[in-house]
């Protein structure tokens, strides 16, 4: 079957996983453990074999009568997979085995780098439980331990962009000193037109390049360590699910080139010695710089059984950074917040019977 | 006839006893004829007003038996006078003999007020001088009357007020404090710190949830790590110049002394701690 493929273990013929804890690819059945490099080399064989197969006219991939929906052949029990227009990697939904999809993972779409997970799913869920108590007004009553149990973890698109350019700016801004002469203050205010110019250089902007994704889930758990990427190796995602981009190049650095622009003005004007600056800045790039990358989190989605609503959890599956909207306890916040209140109130009615 | 004369002994001793009983009632005592009865029967309705109201003694007394102080601008005779005045007649309301006596010296020709209880408190010395600022035009064209009637007036009003804010003791002769600021606790304050209660909860509710339901933006990109900056000009021209003068006044007395919210306290011959002080001759 071409179009999808997966990594069988050299010892048994099971499946491999990629173990975050051993930063290796692990049989579940045998044990067997392959290391990243054997790995990388194991990743580059398998898209070979499935592009040529895909060459050959046998793929897999068929078309499942919707633009969103694409159909796909589990290479271990030969059961059909379908996935929406993004999935790179998934599992089969009979045999539960890894399944990496090729097409979306190679040429165009191959990414430029991948920080491989860090932290396993035991990690996360312990770092979730640990996140939740430290929320100290989360309604922890329907956090289960068998919701917990849910988490995924997914690689997902991302730009990543660096640019140099030229950027000037051209102000007025003030400085103000004040000294005292017998009983006078004078103050002498002087005003100044600041002209600079110079080369601006930013490293590491980053933009999802996945539509659906959440802006503020994916935007909170950043920054990732970008020290830790490695080129891209599909048995990375081994194990795994991972999403392949929706959003292209044009778009993310327009985005970036924008955001830029609007940091030029504060970085010209730093440490220039005056105050009430006001007047423009441009920065236009002239190189820029933009990787395709996949950057693993663990997602967590869960449905207030009362409040119908729900709640997506994103984690950094790197460092564990978690970002996601929490179920308030009213009753909690009601406690708290009255009680500071009242003591907010105690303490200046008492400072207005003894101190003003 | 004997029984007659006891008869009328007896009648005499009652009438004397009513008509002494009836001066320790008497609050307005002009030694120098100087008011009229209708201006003392308006002062003794003004003063009886003021002792149930307020539950603090006053008295109107004027006289020329004062001895003459010994400078012009002194007033320690007259001072001294109507301290032993007020403790002699035992005026006073409580157990610290609260009270007030306006004392129109006509041998100095000097008014002055002496305070005695807490009513050192609700005179202070800015008060003092706006009873006196009050008495002063009227005194000044010989209306003695008016002018002890004005200071009841007067009074009446400061007594509704209260003490004042910030109000303090001192030792008019050393300056000292002798007891620390009187603070009570207004309406307003109240209100106001209800208003920063109720503000603070509701901040702090809305922080949490805004915070718990990422109200803010999650986006955040490090300028400071993740950028450089490299200048190939860098020029600050100057335009214009501005310069303003700001006159440091040379400050008022903060407290402690005349026109300020502390009571001067001073112990008479008797023993009592006596606030109060003299107005302008007249």
């Amino acid at each position: 079957m071409a179009g999808t493929f997966q990594f069988k273990c050299p010892a048994c013929g099971g499946y491999l996983e990629f173990d975050p804890g051993k930063g290796k690819a692990v049989c579940p059945y045998c044990g067997t453990a392959i290391d990243e490099k054997e790995l990388e080399e194991e990743s580059r064989r398998r898209e070979a074999e499935a592009r040529q197969g895909e060459n050959s006219g046998s793929s897999g991939q068929g078309n499942t009568g919707s633009e969103s929906l694409k159909e796909y052949h589990c290479q271990m029990c030969g059961a059909e997979i379908v996935t929406d227009a993004t999935t790179a990697a998934t599992r089969c939904y009979f045999c539960h085995n890894p399944v990496v999809i090729t097409d979306r993972v190679s040429d165009a779409y191959q990414p430029d780098g991948i920080i491989p997970f860090r932290i396993d799913r035991e990690e996360a869920r312990r770092q979730f439980d640990a996140y939740l108590k430290k929320h100290h007004f989360t309604d922890r009553r329907f956090f289960t331990g068998a919701q917990l149990e849910d988490f995924s973890g997914v690689y997902y698109p991302y730009w990543i962009g660096s640019m140099v350019g030229d950027a000037s700016y051209s102000g007025e801004g003030k400085t103000v000193s004040s000294v005292t002469i017998r009983n006078e203050i004078v103050t002498t205010t002087q005003y100044y037109r600041l002209e600079r110019a110079g080369r601006i250089a930013y490293r590491n902007m980053i933009r999802k390049a996945l539509e659906k994704a959440d802006r503020q889930l994916s935007d909170g758990i950043h920054p990732y360590d970008q020290e830790e990427m490695k080129p891209f190796s599909s048995g990375y995602l081994s194990g795994f699910l991972a999403e392949k981009r929706d959003v292209e190049q044009i778009a993310a650095r327009e985005s970036m080139e924008r955001e830029a622009n609007g940091y030029a003005e504060r970085l010209l004007t730093e440490n220039s010695g005056l105050s009430g600056l006001k007047g423009q800045a441009s920065f236009t790039p002239d190189v820029v710089n933009l990787r395709y990358a996949l950057l693993p989190a663990w997602v967590l989605t869960w449905k207030h059984p009362i409040r119908k609503r729900v709640y997506y959890y994103m984690m950094n599956g790197q460092n564990g950074k978690i970002c996601g909207r929490i179920p308030l306890s009213w009753p909690k916040l009601a406690i708290v917040c009255g009680a500071v209140g009242a003591a907010v109130f105690g303490l200046l009615c008492a400072g207005g019977a003894y101190l003003w | 006839m004997v029984k007659k004369i006891r008869t009328l002994i007896l009648c005499a001793l009652c009438g004397l006893l009513l008509c002494s009983a009836a001066m320790a009632e008497t609050r307005v005592i002009d030694l120098c004829g100087i008011f009229t009865e209708k201006e003392i029967a308006q002062m003794e309705e003004k003063i009886a007003a003021i002792r149930e109201k307020f539950g603090m003694d006053c008295a109107v007394v004027t006289s020329d038996l004062v001895p003459e102080n010994l400078r012009y601008e002194t007033e320690e005779e007259t001072q001294a006078y109507a301290d032993a005045w007020y403790e002699d007649h035992d005026y006073g309301e409580g157990d610290d003999q609260a009270g007030l006596i306006y004392l129109i010296d006509m041998k100095n020709r000097l008014p002055y007020i002496g305070t005695a209880g807490v009513m050192i408190d609700y005179i202070s010395d800015r008060r003092l001088k706006d009873l006196m600022e009050t008495a002063d035009p009227y005194l000044q064209k010989g209306q003695f009357g008016a002018s002890a009637l004005a200071v009841l007036d007067k009074l009446s009003g400061i007594l509704a007020k209260g003490i004042e804010e910030g109000h303090f003791r001192y030792d008019s002769e050393t300056g000292k404090r002798l007891t620390g600021l009187y603070n009570k606790l207004t309406t307003g304050e109240i209100v106001l710190s209800s208003v920063a209660g109720v503000i603070t909860m509701l901040a702090l509710g809305f922080g949490i949830w805004a915070r718990y339901n990422l109200k803010r933006s999650t986006y955040h990109f490090n300028k400071e790590t993740q950028s450089s900056v490299s200048l190939s000009r860098d020029e600050k021209i100057f335009l214009r110049q501005h310069v303003t003068r700001t006159h440091i006044s040379s400050g008022g007395s903060r407290g402690g002394g005349h026109g300020g919210g502390g009571s001067g306290v001073h112990i008479s011959s008797g023993g009592m701690s006596h606030g109060g002080g003299g107005g302008r001759h007249f």
